[in-house]
């Protein structure tokens, strides 16, 4: 296997973008990465997009490649609920690394704002087991991680007011993003005060409905050295997949899907969770952030929300997380939100991340935890600018 | 928040979609609930259970599966109540979702009855090892179904 490093990113405002078709809004952020790397659309024989499938496009793959010509490239589109375009990367990633092509290019791009929103909670709701919990019993998408939010504050002692605290510190760092749905920043006082969307979840634990898109390219080692002086090295990523129905599920005070990708991840990039700089993970909700931060293994299991409160999440602190906004403040464009991370996360190896947001690194390494539904599918991957 | 002004669009063509679900593999599940019982299957070679019923163990692969009944005894694992609802069940008054164990050790979602569901309720009662027990609920429209209720 070839060494492969991104070498190239680009990202669209996030939020809601009806002013833009689904291969427009992936434009925004295909033509930026091909100028960060250095390549012409001509360039890209592998393209992989990743989408979750909400818009009208049936074969969004087939309407983005066209859209922006990419007609050199043999291409699919890869599905893993919010974790597309990870999975989408990981699609990239092994096509150069296994030498059948020394460029690919990943989009992960969604347009969910066409639906109005009742129609959006009902699609992602039916995004779990279908027939044994949305058809009988409606369970929304907020209403799987309320189950394991109400586990984890039943189990930990852990308060709301621990889950506002993820909330306040995405949204200030959102604030200061320009590519963020949220530009404005929260107090507790308000996230407690939201109403209630599935108890014990409010409106300011859940991401927004967002439309987005990013774009990574990839490169072989030879090709990366000659196309850019600051590679940064995909040293892992590592996928698992989890029980669908929850009824098959041992605990739900975390997510397996997600532990299991992060230790085989740590295993192949042979370091441990107190050498990344810098991470992402799957803030979809805030319980997700406190769940994250345990499977991943910056913490014992029952202490992310001792970290939160002691505020060693932020820029400055043990383990910043999330300080692009996170999906909470930024947005979640469900099949965008993986390549989402991978361009912060190279931004800030680069050291050339928005001032105000940009992490100190001094191991050069960075984490990305992308989930789809809720841990039916995960990926973590390890970036290294060495 | 200002809303911001919507921007220029074409409606598209309407579509709506109704699937088919298939239930004979697990039709005498449906056929219990409506005589008030709570059945799964249990595997022949293997002795596997699982919940909800499949035809297929998906332990030893054996298709040799039979149908047992459940004892209908339960404790509550955890819950939510759903305030925003999806459009299909825009009708419903806000409803609880509950995860619980089965006295036989398997896990099933249900609706939870029998609780208000506002949050101050809820952070009193949502308690793991809740005792609760299956009531099955054939409506006069629709499918049967289960529900929990606290026992
Ligand atoms: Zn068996």
């Amino acid at each position: 296997m070839r060494k492969v490093a991104v070498v190239g990113v680009g990202h669209s405002k996030f939020g809601r973008r009806d002013d833009v078709n689904l291969g427009e809004l992936a434009f925004e952020s295909i033509k930026p990465a091909l100028e960060d790397a250095g390549l012409a659309p001509e360039d890209i024989p592998f393209l992989v997009v990743g989408n979750g499938g909400f818009s009208e496009e049936t074969l969004p793959a087939v309407a983005i490649a066209d859209y922006a010509e990419l007609y050199n490239a043999e291409m699919l589109r890869v599905e893993a609920a919010c974790a597309s375009s990870s999975a989408a990367l990981a699609t990239g990633y092994h096509a150069v690394a296994s030498g059948k092509v020394d460029v690919a290019m990943v989009v992960g791009c969604e347009k969910m704002t066409e639906l109005d929103t009742p129609y959006v909670v009902e699609l992602i709701g039916r995004a779990g087991f279908f027939f044994w919990e949305f058809q009988h019993f409606g369970l929304t998408f907020p209403g799987y991680y309320a189950l394991h939010a109400a586990a984890y504050l039943n189990q930990y002692g852990a308060t709301e007011e621990h889950l506002a605290m993820v909330a306040v510190k995405n949204h200030k760092y959102a604030a200061t993003n320009p590519y963020a749905q949220f530009r404005q920043e929260i107090t507790i006082e308000q996230a407690l005060k939201s109403p209630y969307i599935a108890w014990p979840l409010k409106l300011f634990d859940c991401c927004p409905i967002t439309d987005g898109s990013a774009t990574v390219v990839l490169a072989a080692e030879e090709k990366a050295k000659k196309l850019t002086d600051t590679p940064v090295w995909i040293e892992a990523i590592e996928g698992c997949g989890g029980s669908a129905n929850l009824s098959k599920r041992e605990s739900f005070v975390g997510l397996k899907a997600a532990q299991v990708a992060a230790e085989k991840a740590f295993k192949k990039a042979k370091i441990t969770p107190n050498k990344i700089d810098v991470a992402n993970v799957h803030d979809c909700f805030t319980i997700a952030e406190l769940m994250a931060m345990e499977d991943v293994g910056f913490c014992r299991r029952g202490e992310a929300y001792k970290l939160v409160e002691e505020g060693q999440t932020y820029i400055g602190g043990k383990i910043p997380i999330n300080v692009d906004g996170g999906l909470k403040a930024k947005g979640h464009p469900i099949g965008a939100t993986g390549t989402s991370m991978i361009y912060s996360l190279t931004k800030q190896l680069r050291g050339e991340y928005i001032k105000s947001n940009q992490a100190p690194i001094k191991n050069g390494y960075a984490l990305a935890h992308n989930v789809g539904g809720t841990g039916h599918y995960a990926y973590v991957t390890i970036l290294c600018r060495k | 928040m200002s809303k911001k002004e919507e921007k220029p669009f074409i409606l598209s063509r309407p579509l709506t979609l109704i699937y088919k679900l298939p239930i004979s593999k697990t039709l005498p599940f449906w056929e219990g609930l409506k005589k008030g019982k709570f059945l799964t299957t249990k595997c022949k070679n293997c002795g596997k259970m699982t919940f909800p019923p499949q035809a297929d163990c998906p332990s030893c692969y054996s298709s040799e599966v039979e149908w047992v009944e459940l004892s209908k005894e339960a404790e509550l694992l955890t819950a939510t109540a759903i305030m925003v609802k999806p459009t299909s069940f825009a009708q419903e008054e806000t409803y609880i979702v509950a995860v619980a164990k089965l006295k036989e050790g398997l896990k099933a979602v249900g609706w939870l009855k029998g609780i208000k569901p506002d949050p101050a309720e809820l952070k009193e009662k949502i308690k793991p090892g809740m005792k609760l027990k299956v009531e099955t609920v054939v409506p006069k429209e629709g499918n049967p179904y289960y529900v929990f209720i606290p026992a």
